[in-house]
């Protein structure tokens, strides 16, 4: 094997772990997406790309992003504290419950299944450790951040895994909530990614005192899903 | 049927169409089975944990022992493609209740081809009733040719729904061969001791040993 | 032409007000204000006693706050102690050329304390900037209502949505454990808050947060169910001890009407007796 094709050797675990089949329960979450399309009214695949564009891309930039990079960064000075201080910051700006559970629920799953597949690393162990004691909450992005830099995805690389991970979770859950086609999905689908070079970029821009988000109407729609008359979602 | 493994307590799948009785067959086997064993049960419910909450007020279990994990509109993926929120909850369970022996599992009501992964269970219990049709067991699929127990609930009913248990035994016996199935009534008690005897005998001989 | 530096307006000097204030309870005596110190422009209004309860008046620069000026208040209720914070008039943060002003509020509220944070909506004026930086330490068996209610332009005028930035950190430990985070740099400018301005043009925003030992029971669902036209409610828990709530209304009308009943919910939900002199605070509606 010559040093190009060695260079891209995270590629298959990287797929393997990005793939919709690595089972961390998301396919049960939109993520705040069922309420907001019932009170937004959404019906298209037109709809779709505009709450990309004007919610989950932002969103995504500064926000998510930014958390995702910061806890990479101090995984890798295995400076472990700031990783629990970072994840017990993400626990506390998941405002609404469901959110923060479905986070919470997402990251055990992928934690779980990291541990089997990499049984030898020593920081899954590690994290695992802390959230058996109940010093770690477990959220899906210190998971995250975790796998990839296990797998030494590049940093780019990682946060545009993350980011179409966002995106497609959307898109898929779109097909039931919007009652769209799958090619309407697909669509809007790509069009959220053609703008996904942009959202990373700002989001490295982005430094942890000012990593946020405000988007009230979000929130307050996100919240009223827990007592919705019906639901197809658990978030 | 997986291989028992004594490590890990027991862990039974009750699967079936919405409304052939997995909730009924759960709440009698806690009934049945609650003061030989430490039981926990776990419901799976597509938009509610109401079939938690009627096992709550209706069984002998505690309700600590009884957890309801909403599954979203997808209750195949729970325990098949994606069981993570399953083994979340058993997780959950038995850190609680460490003495555990049995969990008892019921899958959200879906259809004909929904399986439990056998990585989340041991065994796989299977039921559907008269009333959806006497046709049902020849249509077939996985879970009626491979569950490792099939029962056909609700046989009062079948004079009144048009229902020939003949025909049911006559296809159950051509789709499974060899597998076990039973005829049962489980609202009134009938075919219980059957099942529970093949319970003890084909899943829970670790736990007796 | 040159312009000499002399001949530049002379570069405005913030003013810093600010308010250090704690709240004791006396067996038999009920709560008092037992140590304070305020600087101006920050005024404290002579405060009222009820039963239980010392309520304070605090009112903000009447001007509004300017580029540079800064306001620090730091309240401490002491174990047992019952206050509440009421202000009667909005705070504006007015145009700015440039720079910002900032608030900096921290609450501490010992055991089987209570506090209510109740003030007077913040308007964001034409090009105004403000910092907001807002902490509290709680009990996990005091209870605390923290509202913060924002109105994003001068109503009257038609304004809205035209200040140039508002950020705003808040942090809620409970025992010293992260409880809430909310951090935000909003320029209305580059698009933020789309969601409140597709829904309310001229809508009025308000966060509240309860802190409580007493059960949530069916309050989330209560509170939903104040929802209107006019007014969209969110309650969600906290992973312990309280909730958070937000609302958007069309107007400051109708923010207020809703504050009301979310209120009421909250203070039964409480088991505490709130005072009747809360009467005065700005938004009290009726």
């Amino acid at each position: 094997m010559d040093e190009a094709d060695q260079s891209a050797a995270w590629v298959p675990a990287l797929l393997q772990v990005s793939d919709p089949l690595f089972p961390t329960g998301a396919y049960a979450h939109s993520m705040g997406l069922e309420q907001w399309a019932a009170t937004c009214g959404y019906t298209s695949g037109d709809d779709l790309m505009e709450f990309f564009q004007q919610h989950a891309g932002p969103a995504l930039a500064r926000l998510e992003l930014p958390y995702l990079r910061l806890v990479r960064d101090a995984i890798v000075l295995e400076d472990w504290s700031t990783v629990l201080e970072l994840d017990a910051e993400i626990d506390a700006w998941k405002w609404a419950n469901e959110i923060r559970e479905a986070s919470i629920s997402q990251g055990r799953g992928r934690l779980r299944l990291l541990k089997k597949l990499w049984k030898s690393s020593p920081e899954i162990e590690i994290y695992a450790d802390a959230f058996a004691l109940g010093q770690a909450r477990g959220h899906h992005l210190v998971v995250a951040a975790l796998q990839f830099e296990l797998l030494k995805v590049p940093g780019d690389a990682a946060l545009m895994t993350y980011g179409y991970q966002s995106l497609a979770n959307y898109a898929s859950a779109s097909i039931k909530l919007l009652r769209i086609s799958p090619e309407s999905a697909q669509i809007a689908l790509a069009s959220g990614l053609e703008q996904l070079n942009g959202w990373v970029a700002a989001s490295k821009l982005v430094k942890r005192e000012s990593a946020g988000w405000l988007a009230p109407a979000f929130d307050i729609s996100s919240a009223r899903h827990a007592t919705a008359f019906s639901r197809l979602f658990i978030s | 049927m997986t291989e028992s493994n004594p490590s890990r307590p027991v862990r039974i799948g009750i699967g079936g169409p919405v409304g052939s009785g997995k909730t009924m067959l759960l709440l009698r086997l806690i009934e049945k089975l609650h003061q030989c064993y430490s039981l926990v049960a776990i419901t799976n419910d597509i938009y509610t944990k109401e079939d938690a909450q009627f096992l709550v007020e209706n069984s002998p279990l505690e309700a600590s022992r009884i957890l309801g994990v909403e599954t979203g509109g997808c209750p195949h993926t729970a325990i098949r493609d994606d069981t993570s929120m399953n083994e979340v909850a058993i997780e959950n369970l038995i850190m609680l209740h460490p003495d555990t022996q049995v969990v008892l599992m019921e899958s959200g009501g879906d259809n004909l081809s929904a399986t439990f992964s056998p990585d989340l269970v041991d065994a796989f219990i299977y039921v559907i009733d008269v009333a959806e049709g006497d046709k049902i067991p020849r249509k077939g699929g996985p879970a009626i040719r491979y569950s490792d127990l099939m029962l056909i609930n609700k046989t009062e009913l079948a004079p009144y729904v048009g229902a020939d248990l003949d025909v049911m035994a006559r296809d159950s016996k051509i789709q499974r061969e060899e597998r076990p199935f039973v005829f049962c009534d489980l609202k009134s008690y009938k075919g219980l001791d059957e099942i529970v005897t093949w319970l003890e005998k084909e899943c829970f001989f670790a736990i007796k040993a | 032409m040159s312009v000499s530096t002399t001949d530049l307006p002379p570069a405005r000097i913030g003013v810093l007000g600010g308010a250090r204030l704690r709240y004791t309870h006396a067996l038999g005596v009920g709560t008092r204000l037992t140590e304070q110190w305020v600087r101006p422009p920050l005024h404290l209004g002579k405060s009222y006693h009820e039963d239980a309860w010392e309520i304070s008046i605090l009112m903000s620069p009447t001007a509004g706050l300017l580029d540079k000026d800064l306001l620090e208040v730091e309240a401490t209720v002491a174990a047992g102690a019952n206050a509440a914070l009421i202000s009667p008039a909005a705070c504006r943060v007015h145009t700015m050329d440039a720079g910002y002003a900032t608030v900096r509020q921290h609450y501490i509220v010992e055991s089987r304390a209570v506090l209510d944070v109740w003030p007077a909506p913040l308007i964001l004026q034409k090009d105004a900037s403000i910092r907001q930086f807002t902490r509290l330490d709680v009990a996990a068996d005091a209870t605390v209502l923290l509202c913060e209610l924002v109105s994003p332009g001068r109503a009257a005028f038609g304004e809205a949505f035209e200040f140039s930035q508002w950020n705003s950190q808040l942090r809620i430990y409970r025992e010293s454990s992260l409880l809430a985070y909310e951090n935000f740099c909003c320029q209305p400018k580059h698009g933020d808050v789309a969601d409140w301005r597709a829904l309310y043009p001229c809508g009025s925003y308000a966060s509240f947060y309860f802190l409580s030992p007493e059960p949530l029971g069916d309050i989330i669902q209560l509170i939903h169910d104040l929802e209107t036209p006019d007014a969209i409610i969110g309650a969600s828990p906290l992973r312990e001890g309280g909730l958070g709530i937000k609302i958007l209304a069309r107007d400051g009308i109708s923010l207020r009407k809703t504050i009301f009943l979310v209120r009421n919910l909250l203070i039964i939900k409480s088991k505490q007796d709130f005072p009747q002199a809360l009467h005065r605070a700005q938004t009290y509606f009726n």
